[in-house]
């Protein structure tokens, strides 16, 4: 190919100008004799119109050379470098391209995903319009874009190179961040002005080859970061060309946009269930879609469901596990292309029992008159059956027990103290509770007569930050006209159940519930703005006094209830709410304190070791990821573990979680007798982030009056592509054979009416 | 001749093409004018034989038979047409047999078609005890007949239109002039020529022939090729009678050759009309009794004047 001629070969039909002049000469020599005896008529006739004659043959002749002529060239297909994209000045320029990398790009649009037609348009374009002397950098964008190839300028082996490493780029599984992209963009154009330059640099061009996936841009209706506004501004002000090529696909996709247990606490041959929500993020009915539950890759269920467009389906799977430790579940739906979105993956440790301490503060004679009773009903396993009812195992204690001993995580899921003396409480019990609560544990308090605020005060808030978040106040008594409770803040995930339930309870969203009857209750001081604490539920007294409420404190959490655990106070306990409202609150509190297993895409897996669990052989599994098709199993990762700083503890640190699965993390450890390692396996789920399944695109129309004073100027990536190919020209080239050849036809027609004209025609 | 007695329509002998094949050329001219006789039969033209002289204006007791319906329908009134005795006629057929009279593109030369047409007139006008002469030429005089009502003279002027082959120029001006002075008795010039000569030299012995107060009647035949130019090849054209070749792309000259020659014929005509001679262009491929009934037109009003 040529800068001209698709087909030069086809050039050398030119010659054939040459074909009328031959036969033109073979003709005068090709003659018929004829006797004449008009002839002096003739000759007359000859003398007459000969210079007419000369004129009109050479005519005739040009028109069949050019004609001849414009069929070879039409042959040869020439084309012109039109200016879509730009470029082509004299002078040389500074391109940037700018790649969207992001989970989205993996659609499929015919057997390609758009981020390989976007490779492809990157190289046909960088190799129709960037010249040799411009310079050229590509930058790769997601949540983090990066510069893949810095400023270079170009020639045939640069050029080469540079082709090579945008073809060995992948798409991630992360958003796009496109304040982030142009940011990176932009300092590249800067980059462009390198003092001294000898050459002087016409211009500079930003291609931003992008699916324009809706999530991306905005938010809503408004933009999703402003800063894209105002970094276009920069781009403009910085001399530099923006034009967005669109890679347009399918936007039919299916996503899993959560995948859980219930009870998030699971101990062994308890009873959960797994719960998966799918969702048709597309405008298509979903009519035959593929459920399938895995549970430590093994496959245990598989269904069908249909899908309506933009509508969402729950799919269960009871499920009991039979050992303690780590497991792991995956929810795998198919029917669509764009399969990573598909999968979603869930980490959970199975306990051998969730033990919960219950201390009693008013134990009394018997079983039956603890103060704890309904709390030992509704967290005991009753293992009546062949399997456990709840993940718990209540513990039973009373005060003057020693307790403080016991109190540590790795013992119990979470302490309640129920209607317990603070004054009774020994120094170091309360410490202990303290410090079991900033590693991470979860303390739940009830009050009752042996609750005096005022030793509450002291014990419990020792500063702002203690245990207690609010001060105590009074003893409220309404037995002459009891108040009940109503969930003032439906936002709370232990409400949330209560909300979706709502036929089933006796508790609601206002204060209309008059069943369930509080006759005595601690009035708390009332919640400043910005305060820790979060409110549950509120009495449905004069003053809406708190009844529980729960605040963090260090890694942990404590839930306070205003009123007491048993009968003394309230009936709560004879109502189903409670046992609710306690399977509800426990997973809440225990759930702060856990280290994440579950992770989204670029989080870090960040988990800390106490010394006694050390362990000198880390390795980290990483998983492969789905889309990557034929990509090798990935190599195993030798992680070390390091020391905390003032902490007698060790921290893994695994930052590298860009794709999609479980991490296994495999801990080895020497153990006596010497020469034996025992293993321990823990698993980490990273998944990507489900609204990035959502293909729902904006148009560049929506973004020019989103951001205003910003125009996007945006083309067809792929039918620019696809015209390079048809064209077998350049990018930015317009074939001209289709012109040359009505040239042609009109010639032909114009010989052939002058022909008719000047008589040379048989007729 | 009997085989020819036997032919079903006298009149396809007027197709010179199919003349062409008849060998002797007094059969050819008897053939012609029993194939013309036979058409006029036909036509409106009654009793052609008795020559019709005048009208005169009915009077009652006149033969209403002589009517004559053409003027009544013209003129709304009464004419009745008379007629009178045939007068013997003095006629000489002057026949060109230069070198471009033998050009013939189908098989029928100029020459071949001006002696049929010679022959057939000789032979019509001798059954009319007409009294023939003949004059054949190219650049001079090369037969003289001189006029004679006789079947032997018939014969003789036959045998001389078929003997006369000839690749000389003409010279048509002293050609005619020559003529009109070697006849002496008053009488009809029938002139049988392509006249491809100057015109002005043409113009000059026309006027001469007119001069000697002979009737003059022109059968300018040409070849159909001649006024059609129908050639598409490139052509090396060779001219006849000392004219230099030409090559040429018909197609290219032929508008340009066409108007030379309509001119030429044009000024040829608009000529025999101020000198009052008959002019009838008349080319190869048309049929012979164009000539005749174009001599039986002007038959009438030429007995007059001599």
């Amino acid at each position: 190919m040529n800068q001209f001629f698709s087909q030069p070969g086809m050039l050398f039909g030119a010659l054939a100008v040459g074909v009328p002049i031959i036969i033109y000469l073979i003709n005068r020599q090709r003659f018929r004799r004829r006797k004449w005896a008009a002839m002096e008529f003739l000759l007359r006739a000859m003398r007459k119109n000969r210079r007419r004659l000369q004129l009109e043959n050479l005519i005739l002749l040009l028109l069949r050379c050019l004609l001849l002529l414009l069929l070879a060239l039409a042959m040869a297909r020439p084309f012109v470098r039109g200016t879509p994209i730009g470029g082509l000045s004299g002078q040389p320029e500074n391109w940037i391209f700018v790649l969207d990398s992001s989970y989205s790009m993996n659609v499929r649009n015919g057997t390609r995903s758009l981020f390989e037609l976007g490779q492809e348009a990157v190289s046909r374009i960088a190799q129709d319009l960037v010249k040799p002397g411009d310079r050229l950098a590509v930058v790769s964008a997601d949540r983090r874009s990066s510069v893949v190839v810095p400023p270079t300028k170009v020639n045939d082996r640069s050029l080469a190179e540079i082709l090579r490493q945008v073809d060995e780029l992948e798409p991630g599984f992360e958003s796009l961040n496109v304040a982030g992209a142009l940011q990176e963009a932009l300092g590249v154009a800067s980059s462009f002005e390198s003092p001294g330059s000898d050459i002087s640099f016409s211009g500079k061009r930003l291609i931003f080859l992008t699916d324009f996936q809706r999530r991306d841009w905005l938010d809503g209706d408004r933009p999703r970061d402003p800063q894209v506004r105002d970094l276009m501004l920069q781009l403009r002000d910085a001399s530099v060309e923006v034009r967005f090529a669109e890679l347009k696909g399918s936007t039919r996709n299916l996503s899993v946009m959560d995948l859980n247990v219930e009870p998030s606490v699971v101990s062994r041959d308890v009873w959960g269930e797994v719960q998966a929500l799918i969702k048709n993020q597309s405008n298509e009915d979903f009519d035959a879609v593929e459920v399938a539950f895995f549970v430590d890759g093994v496959e245990e269920r598989t269904g069908m469901a249909r899908i309506a467009a933009g509508e969402s389906v729950l799919r269960t799977l009871p499920y009991r596990f039979s050992t303690e430790g780590y497991h792991s579940v995956t929810v795998e739906v198919r029917g669509d292309s764009l399969v990573s979105d598909n999968r979603r993956s869930l980490s959970l440790e199975v306990l051998e029992n969730a033990r919960v301490l219950l201390v009693d503060g008013d134990p009394g004679e018997g079983r039956f008159d603890r103060e704890t009773l309904f709390l030992e009903f509704l967290l005991m396993p009753d293992e009546s059956d062949d399997f456990r009812r709840t993940p718990y195992e209540p513990v039973f204690r009373t005060v003057d027990q020693t307790i403080d001993e016991d109190i540590r995580r790795e013992t119990y899921v979470a302490v309640v103290l129920a209607n317990v003396s603070a004054a009774d409480l020994p120094q170091s019990t309360v410490d202990s509770l303290r410090s079991y609560v900033r590693q991470g544990g979860a303390l739940i308090v009830f009050a009752g007569d042996n609750v005096i605020p005022v030793e509450y005060n002291q014990v419990f808030r020792r500063d702002e930050v203690d245990l207690l978040p609010l001060e105590m106040l009074e003893v409220v008594r309404t037995e002459d006209r009891p108040v009940s409770i109503w969930l003032s803040n439906v936002e709370h995930p232990v409400a949330a159940y209560f909300v979706t339930h709502a036929d089933n309870s006796n508790l609601r969203e206002t204060r209309d519930g008059e069943l369930i009857q509080f006759k005595k209750f601690i009035r708390f001081q009332s919640a400043l703005d910005g305060s820790r604490i979060s409110p549950i539920m509120r009495f449905t007294d004069a003053d809406d006094s708190l009844a529980f409420f729960d605040a963090p404190f260090g890694r942990g959490r404590t839930l306070w209830a205003a009123s007491s655990a048993g009968r003394s106070w309230n009936d709560f306990g004879i109502f189903p709410d409670f046992i609710f409202f306690v399977h509800e609150s426990i997973p809440y509190l225990i759930g702060f304190g856990q280290s994440p297993m579950n992770l989204e895409l670029g989080e870090p897996i960040r988990q800390a070791f106490d010394a006694v669990d050390y362990a000198p052989d880390v390795s980290i599994l990483p998983p492969r990821p789905l889309e990557q098709v034929g990509t090798n199993v990935p190599a195993t990762i030798a992680k070390a573990l390091t020391k905390l700083e003032d902490e007698n503890r060790f921290l893994l640190l695994h930052e590298e979680t860009g794709n999609p699965g479980i991490y296994r993390v495999r801990m080895k450890r020497p153990s006596a007798p010497k020469d034996e390692w025992t293993e321990r396996e823990m698993l980490y789920a990273v998944n990507l982030d489900p609204e990035e399944g959502n293909l729902k695109r904006v148009t560049s129309r929506e973004l020019g009056e989103t951001f205003s004073d910003v125009e996007f100027d945006t083309f067809d990536a792929m039918e620019k592509v696809d015209q390079i190919s048809r064209d077998k020209s350049l990018a930015g080239g317009t074939e001209l054979w289709r012109q040359f050849l009505w040239a042609v036809l009109i010639l032909l027609a114009l010989e052939t009416v002058l022909a008719h004209l000047f008589g040379r025609k048989h007729r | 001749m009997a085989e020819y007695q036997k032919s079903l329509d006298p009149r396809q002998y007027l197709d010179p093409k199919i003349l062409a094949k008849v060998a002797r050329l007094e059969i050819k001219a008897r053939l012609i004018v029993e194939g013309f006789i036979s058409g006029m039969h036909r036509s409106p033209y009654h009793g052609f034989s008795v020559e019709f002289a005048e009208h005169r204006e009915y009077v009652p007791g006149d033969d209403i038979r002589h009517i004559d319906w053409k003027v009544f329908g013209r003129s709304d009134r009464f004419y009745i047409k008379q007629y009178e005795e045939e007068t013997n006629l003095s006629s000489y057929i002057l026949m060109d047999a230069s070198e471009s009279m033998q050009y013939g593109s189908d098989g029928v030369s100029k020459y071949q078609y001006g002696s049929y047409i010679a022959a057939a007139l000789a032979y019509l006008l001798m059954n009319q005890q007409d009294a023939v002469g003949l004059g054949v030429f190219d650049e001079d005089i090369r037969t003289f007949l001189p006029a004679s009502a006789s079947q032997t003279h018939f014969l003789n002027l036959i045998g001389e239109l078929d003997r006369q082959e000839s690749a000389q120029k003409t010279d048509l001006g002293s050609i005619l002039s020559n003529f009109a002075d070697r006849v002496k008795k008053k009488g009809l010039i029938v002139i049988i020529s392509d006249m491809f000569d100057s015109f002005e030299r043409i113009r000059r012995g026309l006027k001469y022939i007119r001069h000697k107060n002979h009737e003059v009647m022109l059968f300018h035949v040409l070849d159909e090729d001649e006024v059609t130019f129908p050639f598409q090849r490139m052509t090396l054209f060779e001219g006849l009678e000392d004219y230099p070749e030409l090559l040429a792309d018909p197609p290219a000259l032929r508008q340009a050759y066409l108007e030379e020659i309509e001119s030429f014929q044009a000024e040829l005509r608009r000529t025999c009309r101020n000198n009052r001679i008959d002019y009838v262009r008349i080319h190869t491929g048309e049929k012979l009794d164009v000539a005749l009934t174009s001599y039986i037109a002007g038959r009438a009003g030429r007995l007059r004047h001599l």
